[in-house]
C-alpha cells in the first residue's frame, strides 16, 4: 500500500516540480502554461486518468475482504460470488400475452391477400405508453394464420430486444467468450441461444452437465455483467473446430421496467414486418384489436450486491433442489419476491413466497395503500414458479413441494414521538409513514421483526428528538377477545339468586399473560415460516377498539403517530 | 494495445476474423481524443504529440485491465473488450 501511495504521490509531484521549472525558466509561464493553456490542459487530462487507474487499483485492493460492510465494488463483488460457484441472476423479462382480433371493419378480401398472415418468431413490437421493445416468443419459426371473420389470436411475448455476436473458435479446449452490454442495458436471465456453424448447441449450466462429444456449452453471468460461454474439451462437451463462427444471440431487457399492469387496448406497434398470403408487409395494427390477454409481467431486475453478499452464504453449487434452503435460494434469486421461507413438514418441502409489492404497486401508492392482493400469489404466479423450479434445479426423486402464498398476520404500530418544536407535524408524521413503508417494502427477515431495526430506520429523522414504537397483534387480540366473551358468558348464564358463586371454573386454558405474535418481553414481531406480517388495520381489538385500514384521517389506524410533546429547537444540536 | 502486441497480427487477424463485437473502447485509439477539447487536435504540432502520447496513456489502462480480469478465467488477462 505503501507503494501505492508514494506512485499516487510522486505523479503529481512530478507535474507540480514541471511547473515551478517552467514559471522559473519562462517568465510568462503563469499565462502560457496555465491549466486554461494547452499544455496544462493535456497535464491535468493525464494526470486525472492517471489518479483514476490508481483509485481503482486501491479500491481494488481494499475491498478484496468481502466481510467488511464497506466493500460494495460491483464488479469484486460479482467475480468473488462466481469464483464461489453463484451465478449472480440477471435482470428477467416479464411476459404475457397479447390477443388479436380481427376488427369488425377490416375486409379480408381487400386486406389481407390470400386471407392469410404470417408471423415470425422475435418479431419485435413497440409498447406505446412505456416505450420499450418486446418481441415475439411463439416457439416456432413462423406461424401462419388462416384468417375468417372475428378471427382471434394469442401471440406470447418477452420484453426485450434479440442481438446477436460472433466470435470466431480458435479451436482449444475449454475456449471462452464473454459478451457485455453497455450501460443499464442487462442480458436476459434466461433467453439465450448459441449457434456454432449453423447448429444449434444446448446450453448447460455447468461443464459436467455436458456428455462427451455433445454439442452444448455453458452459459454463465459474466464476470462484467453480460454473459460468459464456455465450451468443452470433448470429455465433456465438443470443441468448436478451429475458425467456426460462434453466434450469440441474446435477449437484450430493461427488467421490472417492462412489466405491465394496465390493459390498454391498441397500445402496439408492430416494428417488424407480418406478411400477409401473397407475400406483401401489411400493418398488423390498422386490422387487428390488440388487447393484453394476461399480464405482462414477472419481469426483475438483475442480482443486486447487496443480495448477492447476502446470498452467497446458502449458495447451493449442485444444481439440486433438496433441503428447504435449496428451494428457497432458487426462487430468491428469481428476484420479484420479496420474502421467500421454505419449510420441511412430513416430507413435503413449503415454499412460502411473497411477490416483491414494489413491483405491482403503482408509483403513487405506498405500503399502506397497496392492494391486500398483492401480498399473495395468484394461480398464474404459482404456476410460474413452478416451472422456474422444474427448469432451474434437478428435484430430489420422491421429493414433494407445494407452492403457497404467506398467511397474512396483522398488526398495526402505535409511535411514540418528541419532535423539535421548529418542526410541522404533517411533515414529521410524512416521513415516519415513508421510512415504515421503505423498510417492510424491502422486509428480509425471517421470523422476528425487531423493534430496533424500525428505531434505527426512523431515528435517521432529523426532526425527531426521541421515539418509541409498539405493536399491537391482531391474533393476540383476537384470542383474548375470544377468551374475555367466552368468560362474560359464561358469568352471565349463572343466576345469581340459585348459585352464590358466580367465579368462573377454570375449564378453559385461558391465560391472560399469553402474548401471540409478539415477543412478551421485547414487543418485537414474532412469525412463523408461512407467515408475513403486514401493517394494516381493519379489525377490532379486544376494547372493541376499530383500527381503519386506511392511513389518514384521524381515526385509529395501521399506523397512529401519538406526539408526546416537543423538544425546543435549539436542542438540536445537543446530542 | 498490450493484448495487440502479444500476438502476431495474422494471428491474431485469424483468431478474430469473424468477430461482430465492437462494443469497446480501443484506449490507444480513443482515451485522449475522448478527454481533450478536440481545438487541441487543430494544431498541427499538437495533434502529432498527442497521437504519440496516446498510446503511452492506454498503457496505463491495459495494465490496470489485468487488475480488473484478476479473478476472471474466461478472457485473456490483457483483454479489454468485454470490460465496462
Amino acid at each position: 500500500m505503501a507503494i501505492i501511495n508514494f506512485s499516487s504521490i510522486t505523479f503529481s509531484g512530478i507535474k507540480s516540480e514541471i511547473e515551478a521549472f517552467l514559471k522559473e525558466e519562462y517568465n510568462k509561464s503563469g499565462i502560457l502554461f496555465s491549466p486554461a493553456s494547452p499544455y496544462g490542459h493535456i497535464l491535468s487530462v493525464i494526470e486525472n486518468l492517471h489518479q483514476m487507474s490508481i483509485l481503482y487499483l486501491k479500491n481494488a485492493i481494499n475491498q478484496f475482504d468481502l466481510s467488511d460492510p464497506n466493500s460494495n465494488n460491483p464488479r469484486i463483488i460479482r467475480n468473488a460470488a462466481l469464483v464461489a460457484g453463484h451465478n449472480p441472476g440477471r435482470a428477467i423479462s416479464a411476459t404475457g400475452t397479447l390477443k388479436l382480433t380481427l376488427k369488425a371493419d377490416s375486409n379480408i378480401d381487400s386486406d389481407i391477400s390470400g386471407g392469410r398472415l404470417t408471423i415470425s418468431n422475435k418479431t419485435l413490437l413497440k409498447n406505446n405508453t412505456n416505450a420499450l421493445s418486446y418481441s415475439l416468443n411463439i416457439g416456432t419459426d413462423t406461424v401462419t394464420h388462416k384468417i375468417t371473420p372475428n378471427y382471434t389470436f394469442y401471440l406470447p411475448i418477452i420484453q426485450g430486444t434479440w442481438k446477436q455476436k460472433k466470435f470466431t473458435s480458435n479451436g482449444n479446449q475449454l475456449q471462452s467468450y464473454s459478451v457485455t452490454e453497455i450501460g443499464s442495458k442487462d442480458v436476459e436471465n434466461f433467453n439465450v441461444e448459441v449457434i456454432v456453424n449453423g447448429d444449434i448447441w444446448s446450453t448447460k449450466k455447468h461443464i459436467w452437465e455436458m456428455l462427451p462429444d455433445e454439442k452444448a456449452c455453458v452459459v454463465r453471468t459474466g464476470f462484467n455483467g453480460g454473459v460468459d460461454i464456455v465450451f468443452g474439451n470433448e470429455g465433456y462437451g465438443l470443441i468448436p473446430t478451429i475458425s467456426s463462427i460462434i453466434e450469440i444471440n441474446y435477449l437484450i431487457t430493461y427488467g421490472s421496467t417492462g412489466n405491465i399492469f394496465r390493459r390498454t387496448s391498441n397500445d402496439w406497434k408492430f416494428i417488424d414486418d407480418v406478411i400477409d398470403g401473397s407475400g406483401e408487409t401489411i400493418n398488423i395494427t390498422d386490422l387487428f384489436n390488440v388487447d393484453i390477454y394476461t399480464d405482462i409481467n414477472f419481469g426483475a431486475d438483475g442480482e443486486t450486491i447487496a443480495f448477492t453478499k447476502n446470498i452467497l452464504p446458502i449458495a447451493s453449487n449442485n444444481f439440486v433442489l433438496g433441503l428447504p434452503q435449496q428451494y428457497a435460494y432458487e426462487i430468491k434469486k428469481l428476484g420479484v419476491f420479496s420474502h421467500v421461507n421454505a419449510y420441511e413438514k412430513t416430507g413435503t418441502v413449503f415454499v412460502v413466497a411473497t411477490p416483491n409489492v414494489r413491483l405491482f404497486k403503482n408509483q403513487n401508492a405506498n405500503y399502506f395503500t397497496v392492494d391486500i392482493r398483492a401480498f399473495s400469489l395468484d394461480r398464474y404466479e404459482k404456476s410460474k414458479i413452478d416451472k422456474y423450479l422444474k427448469t432451474g434445479g434437478n428435484i430430489q426423486l420422491t421429493k414433494k413441494y407445494k407452492i403457497d402464498s404467506p398467511t397474512l398476520s396483522y398488526y398495526i404500530m402505535n409511535i411514540f414521538v418528541i419532535p423539535y418544536s421548529d418542526s410541522t407535524d404533517d411533515s414529521v408524521n410524512s416521513q415516519i409513514l415513508d421510512k415504515i413503508s421503505e423498510y417492510f417494502l424491502d422486509l428480509t427477515r425471517i421470523d422476528r421483526i425487531p423493534k430496533l431495526d424500525l428505531i434505527r430506520e426512523l431515528s435517521t429523522i432529523t426532526d425527531i428528538h426521541s421515539i418509541d414504537i409498539q405493536f399491537v397483534s391482531k391474533k393476540n387480540e383476537d384470542y383474548h377477545k375470544e377468551n374475555m366473551t367466552k368468560i362474560l358468558n359464561t358469568q352471565e348464564s349463572y343466576d345469581s339468586r340459585l348459585k352464590t358463586d358466580v367465579s368462573v371454573r377454570r375449564t378453559s386454558n385461558y391465560n391472560q399473560n399469553t402474548v401471540i405474535g409478539l415477543d412478551p418481553i421485547l414487543g418485537d414481531i414474532l412469525f412463523e415460516p408461512e407467515e408475513l406480517p403486514i401493517i394494516r388495520g381493519g379489525w377490532y381489538d379486544r376494547n372493541n377498539i376499530y383500527y381503519s385500514s386506511d392511513i389518514d384521517g384521524n381515526q385509529m389506524k395501521s399506523v397512529n403517530i401519538i406526539k408526546k410533546g416537543v423538544v425546543d429547537s435549539k436542542n438540536r444540536n445537543n446530542t | 494495445m498490450l493484448y495487440e502486441r502479444k500476438q502476431l497480427p495474422e494471428l491474431l487477424y485469424m483468431k478474430h476474423r469473424s468477430d461482430t463485437d465492437d462494443d469497446f473502447v480501443k484506449y490507444d485509439d480513443k482515451i485522449l481524443d475522448n478527454s481533450l477539447t478536440p481545438y487541441i487536435f487543430k494544431n498541427d504540432m499538437m495533434f502529432g504529440f498527442l497521437k504519440r502520447l496516446q498510446p503511452l496513456v492506454s498503457i496505463l489502462f491495459d495494465h490496470m485491465n489485468s487488475i480488473k480480469n484478476w479473478k476472471n478465467y474466461i478472457v485473456d488477462s490483457y483483454n479489454y473488450k468485454h470490460i465496462k
